[in-house]
């Protein structure tokens, strides 16, 4: 039951992060897990501040500009959300 | 540590795509003045390239002033404008200027990028943010960066999206709404009057850049002021004075106490050499036939475009949204753009290409300025060249 309920929060964590990833890059296909924010979805360092914006806004977190090199795929920028936000819940 | 012998590797440029498209659009080394041609390595090209708006770039009064000034002040008063610089003639065109445009004060730097990157540090810090358009030209860009403020990019002309975000900025000192007028790869314009509403509401300073407004747009070619009736605008206005002006240089308009204050303490205006007697005299002079013929310059203005367009259109191209003189072809990736700017060259035509990084990945443009120069026989070859086109 407890699974189930990880899965769920996961799932609508993924399904959140890619509609603002739509958003800031004016994206209507498809998105992927593993698709290259900048090489696949043609974001530029812009759209990236406009998606980093919305996200530290919408979950409270804060993401340092060194972080930003390692967020290459959608995967990535989810991986990084996961952990800004378990330690928030840790603070 | 890197090797001295190693530190020039890093700047190597990769030429793939110019490769690929067996074609370098950049940095065409110019023979001639700009009227309907210019001259490339002995050869005549349509000049669809320069931001040459109303053809005054060459014309003959206009250069008559240009000499009158230099044989008054020399090619350059060698000093910058706090020093030494500030000529009589600098001081009644930046008057001119300023009333034209409509605003209480104005500035003149030596380009409007320099404006642009010098006015943001001065008045932006850490405890501010600016919301900018995502398709606001580079140096808008530049400037707000180097101000260290937080910056958050607005999706392009989206006012939905502006005053979402504007209602998350209570927490900072100042907010800024920085856009373009007319925005120079796609020719649309931003709905200012709509913006400069939100900036009342939500207490935030607009900054234009009316490069390519100002002697372009409005009845009597003042620009995205006199275009959108704000008669009382209270924000700050740049605008370059190499396009429809025709010479060289960049202004900041707004409050006296503002441009007051940039003058002591803009670097990139005090630390800089004047702009020159000549473009200065350019200026004013361009600004006197504005004043008696800009209805018939910008009458042929929009007929040129119109006929552009259409021409293209029946080719096939797919071209922007666009109600200015700039005509904006999507010419898809980076090769695709060069590959078409090449076949426009090889048909002695003179284009714009815009690629990545100027233009988002795979959102290449190739733009198309239709001046007022432009005969009718001319464009009458340039239309029966682009029907001709295979796309």
């Amino acid at each position: 039951m407890r699974l189930n309920v990880i899965k769920i929060k996961k799932m609508e964590l993924e399904k959140k992060v890619i509609n603002m990833i739509k958003e800031s890059l004016e994206y209507n296909d498809e998105i992927n897990m593993n698709d290259n924010l900048v090489n696949k979805l043609g974001a530029d360092s812009l759209d990236m501040l406009m998606l980093i914006n919305t996200l530290e806004d919408s979950f409270s977190i804060r993401i340092e500009d060194e972080d930003l090199k390692d967020l290459k795929t959608v995967s990535d920028v989810i991986e990084e959300l996961k952990v800004k936000l378990g330690k928030n819940k840790n603070e | 540590m890197m090797k001295f012998k190693d530190f020039y590797k890093d700047f190597e440029i990769n030429y793939d795509v110019v490769q690929r498209a067996s074609f370098n659009p950049y940095y065409p080394v110019i023979q001639s003045g700009l009227d309907e041609s210019v001259i490339i390595k002995g050869d005549k090209y349509i000049d669809l390239a320069s931001n040459n708006y109303l053809g005054l770039a060459n014309d003959l009064r206009v250069k008559k002033g240009c000499i009158e000034a230099i044989e008054k002040y020399g090619a350059s008063l060698c000093a910058t404008p706090i020093a030494s610089g500030y000529s009589e003639l600098y001081c009644h065109v930046e008057q001119k200027l300023t009333n034209f445009i409509g605003l209480e004060n104005g500035i003149i730097y030596p380009s409007c990028y320099q404006a642009n990157n010098g006015l943001f540090p001065v008045i932006a810090g850490k405890e501010d943010i600016a919301l900018i358009d995502r398709n606001a030209h580079s140096s808008l860009v530049e400037g707000v960066r180097s101000s260290g403020c937080k910056i958050w990019p607005f999706l392009h002309n989206n006012l939905d999206y502006l005053e979402k975000t504007l209602k998350k900025t209570t927490a900072y000192r100042r907010v800024f709404i920085v856009t373009e007028s007319v925005f120079s790869t796609e020719g649309n314009i931003a709905p200012f009057k709509e913006i400069v509403e939100l900036s009342e509401k939500y207490s935030a300073i607009p900054v234009v850049d009316d490069s390519h407004g100002l002697g372009v747009i409005g009845n009597n070619g003042g620009g995205i002021l006199e275009y959108t009736g704000l008669n009382e605008f209270q924000g700050i206005y740049t605008a370059s004075l190499g396009k429809s002006l025709a010479n060289s240089g960049g202004i900041i308009c707004g409050k006296k106490s503002l441009i007051d204050y940039l003058k002591y303490f803009s670097s990139h205006l005090v630390y800089s050499t004047s702009l020159n007697p000549p473009s200065l005299a350019g200026i004013n002079i361009v600004l006197d036939i504005i004043e008696r013929e800009f209805s018939e310059l910008n009458k042929k203005m929009r007929s040129s475009k119109i006929k552009i367009s259409k021409a293209l259109e029946d080719s096939g191209f797919d071209l922007t949204q666009s109600i200015t003189p700039i005509i904006s072809i999507k010419s898809g990736d980076s090769v695709n753009t060069l590959a078409l700017s090449k076949k426009l060259f090889t048909n002695k035509i003179l284009t714009t290409p815009f690629i990545h990084p100027s233009v988002q990945y795979n959102e290449g443009r190739i733009r198309i300025i239709a001046g007022a120069k432009l005969s009718d026989s001319t464009i009458a070859r340039v239309t029966d060249i682009l029907r001709k086109l295979n796309i």
